[in-house]
Parts: structure tokens; sequence; C-alpha cells
């Protein structure tokens, strides 16, 4: 049983990693703040909750995978409330549709 | 103890050391030296000293951040315009920069090395990590030190947060705020909501388990008033005021105060000397268990309070002065 869960495990990890890469590359390359948002908030809390849920098999016993678990449900309940922070924000000071290189050549 | 990681860890500390200098944009500065604070919390988890970890985390990447931030809306963006910063151009700041951050990994990489080598019998730490438990009764060491073999140095530590807020309140004081912020969204109020009981219950445990487990007041009363910060932010400073008056802040604050002190008087009382623990009133209970460890339940409850309110009074002192001027948000 524990060898299948590890591997499950690792499987898991390797996904919440890849889609982790995927944030970066959104926040980095993506035009503007909502599209950024987007892609920061969807990939990263996939990508955060696959790697915890894929560490539980190795936390070492069911307190561990627990403690695990409960950081996973925390991670699901701020990351999107952040966002949708910022991107409120964002709306009201009319910053959300301007593309981000063209606001910093603007400022230079 | 895995080498490869340290590194990778402290070459992004100085990474980010040195963008956070470099960069002229403050608000990107503040973001680079939290995750500094976050990478140098996990290179001390990872020395075995958690205490000082969860210290690192708390103050450094949430607290001083929020304090920076407040600070840095009241003030310019960027500290002079670009190319008029004459004092310290670009090429000075970046071997600068750099220099500092390579000593402070220098010092880090030596205690790698200090940390994995013997202890010297008779020294100072061995006698700690030896007869902590017999003389004190606590499990924590970090908190033994600093709540018994040097509970005198906590008091003047702790003096310092009481002046620092009896400064900043003086010095902000001058108007009486009209307006308030009316909070974030419907969402983050709720979701706030369903979070502060979890936060709340954290920061207790951190408190009152400060000696047997790692933490104290010091953090345990940080995450209090992490919490009173998010209440200021989501709900708007008005709706923190009416929940928890400043009035009560203030009798907290010079409550633990009074407390700490009364605690080392009555060692005095009983012949033991200030502070004294297990040689004054204080039973040594049954190691492991809450009430054991003499008086450091109550010093880390006193501890606590006062850092809770006092941080927590520093920030209402300074986003209030911020809302004063920036009364134009659409609600």
């Amino acid at each position: 049983m524990t060898p299948l869960l590890r591997f499950l495990g690792g499987i898991s990890i390797f996904a919440g990693v890849f889609f982790s890469f995927a944030a970066v590359v959104a926040i980095l390359r993506f035009p503007d703040v909502y599209t950024r948002l987007h892609g920061g908030t969807k990939a990263l809390s996939g990508g955060a909750i696959l790697i915890l849920l894929g560490a539980m098999p190795y936390a070492g016993g069911i307190a561990g995978a627990l403690k695990l678990f409960l950081i996973a449900v925390f991670f699901l309940v701020s990351n999107p409330m952040a966002s949708h922070a910022i991107a409120r924000a964002c709306h009201r000071r009319a910053l959300a549709n301007r593309p981000i290189d063209e606001k910093r050549r603007g400022d230079v | 103890m895995s080498e490869p990681l340290l590194a990778f860890l402290y070459f992004f500390i100085l990474l980010t050391a040195v963008v956070a200098v470099l960069l002229d944009d403050l608000l990107s500065s503040f973001i680079s030296l939290s995750v500094t604070g976050v990478l140098m919390a996990t290179v001390f988890a990872l020395f075995r000293a958690p205490d000082v970890a969860l210290t690192q985390a708390i103050i450094n990447s949430g607290l001083v951040t929020s304090l920076f931030l407040v600070a840095y809306s009241q003030t310019q963006r960027t500290p002079s315009p670009a190319g008029e910063c004459r004092e310290c151009p670009f090429w000075l700041r970046w071997p600068g920069a750099a220099l500092v951050s390579s000593l402070f990994a220098a010092v880090l990489f030596r205690g790698l090395y200090v940390l994995s080598g013997d202890r010297i019998p008779g020294s100072t730490s061995a006698h700690y990590l030896s007869q902590t438990l017999e003389e004190t009764g606590a499990l924590n060491v970090v908190a033994a030190i600093l709540l018994d073999y040097r509970a005198f140095d906590t008091l003047g530590e702790t003096t310092v947060i009481f002046t620092a807020v009896f400064g900043i309140s003086l010095l902000l004081s001058g108007g009486k705020y009209v307006h308030s912020g009316h909070g974030l969204s419907f969402i983050v109020k709720r979701g706030m909501a369903l979070l502060t009981p979890f936060i709340l219950l954290y920061a207790a445990s951190i408190l009152f388990l400060g000696h047997l487990t790692p933490g104290g007041g010091f953090q345990g009363g940080s995450v209090f008033a992490t919490v009173a910060i998010l209440i200021c932010v989501v709900y708007g400073t008005n709706f923190e005021a009416a929940r928890i008056s400043p009035k009560s802040k203030e009798t907290f604050e010079a409550g633990g105060a009074m407390l700490f002190v009364f605690i080392g008087l009555l060692g005095i009382a009983w012949g033991g000397g200030f502070l004294a623990n297990l040689s004054g009133p204080f039973p040594a209970g049954t190691p492991g268990s809450l009430f054991s460890g003499g008086n450091m339940l109550l010093l880390n409850l006193a501890v606590g309070m006062k850092v809770g309110a006092g941080l927590s009074s520093i920030f209402y002192t300074m986003i209030k002065i911020l809302e004063l001027e920036d009364d134009s948000w659409p609600s």
C-alpha cells in the first residue's frame, strides 16, 4: 500500500512542480494584470495543493499527513481571496486593462 | 543537513538582498526583502532553530513588511528621481550590497560547521542543554534561557517595544481621524471571518505552549497583532477600533508589563531574587504538561500581552494617519 501511495505522491509532486512553473511563466509573460492574476492564482493554487497532497505519504504518519492536508485547505481558502482583493483594487484604480510593459516604459 | 539545499538558499538570500538594495522602486524592494526573510526563516529551521525561524517568519515577512507598506503609502514612491541620487551612485550600491550580503552568508556558513562540532564540556551551552529540564522544568531550552536564565534581559527587550509604542503614539497622535476605509469586499470580509478563529487558535497555542514547543510570548503576541492588523485592513480602522478599542490595547500592554514585574517581585518576596523561578514560589510541575516550568507560562502570557497590544497599536496609529489623508476612496 505504502509504495503505491508514495508513487502516486511522486506523480502528484511532479504535476505540482509543472503547474508552479506554468504559473511563473504566466506571471512573467502575460500582458496585463487580469491575465497575470488568472495564471498566478489558478496554476499556483493547483501547483501548491498538488505538491502538498503529494507530500502527504512522505510525512510519516497520520498526524503529519493531516497537517499537510490542513495547509492545503487553508491555501485553498486564502489564495483566491487574496487574488480577488488584488483584482478588485486594480479594477477600482483602473489599472487593469493597461498592458504592464507599456506602463513601465511610461514610468521611465 | 543537506548542503546543496543550503547553498541554494544562501544564493537566493544573497540575490534578493542585492536586488532589494538595487531596485529604485521601494515597493519592489519591500517584496524582495520579505522574500529574503522567508528564505532566512527556512535556513534557521534547517539549522534546527525553530524558535528563531518562527520569529523571523512572523516579524520580518509579516509585520515589518506591513509596517513598511504603511510608511511607503505616506511617502513618495522612489527615493529620488532617477539619476539624481548623487551621494550613492548605482555602481557604489552594488558592491556595498554584495559585500554585506556575502559577509552575512559567510557567517551563516560558519554556523553550519560550528553547529555540527562537538560541544565543549563545562561551557554554558553544554550546561543549558543538560541541566535545563532539571533546573527549570521546561522542555523548550530556548524558552528556558529567555524566561528563566536571562529573564531580566527579556524584561529589557519588551521595554524597548513599550518605548517604541509610546514614541510612535506621541509622534503620530496629532489629528483625530474622521474617515475610515470601508474595508475590502464582502468576499474578503467573509473569508477573513472564516479564518480568524483558526489564526487566534494558532496564536494561543504558540503563546501558551511556549515552554514546551517552539514559540513563546513574543511570537504568539505577534500573531495576535497580525489578527488586529488584518482586521484593520479588511474591515477598516473604525470597525477595528469599535471591536478592540485603543484604550483596551493600552490596558493590555501596561497590564503585561505590570504582570511581568509583579512575577519578578514575587520571587524577591519569596527570598529567591528578582524573577526567581523554581527557587521562588513556583512549582516545577510535571515536565511536558501545560503547567510546568514554574513561572514561564505566566511570563509568556505577560510578554504576549505586551507585544501583541504594542505592535497592533503601532500599526493602528500609523494607518490612522494614512486614512486621514486618503479619504477619497469610493465605497
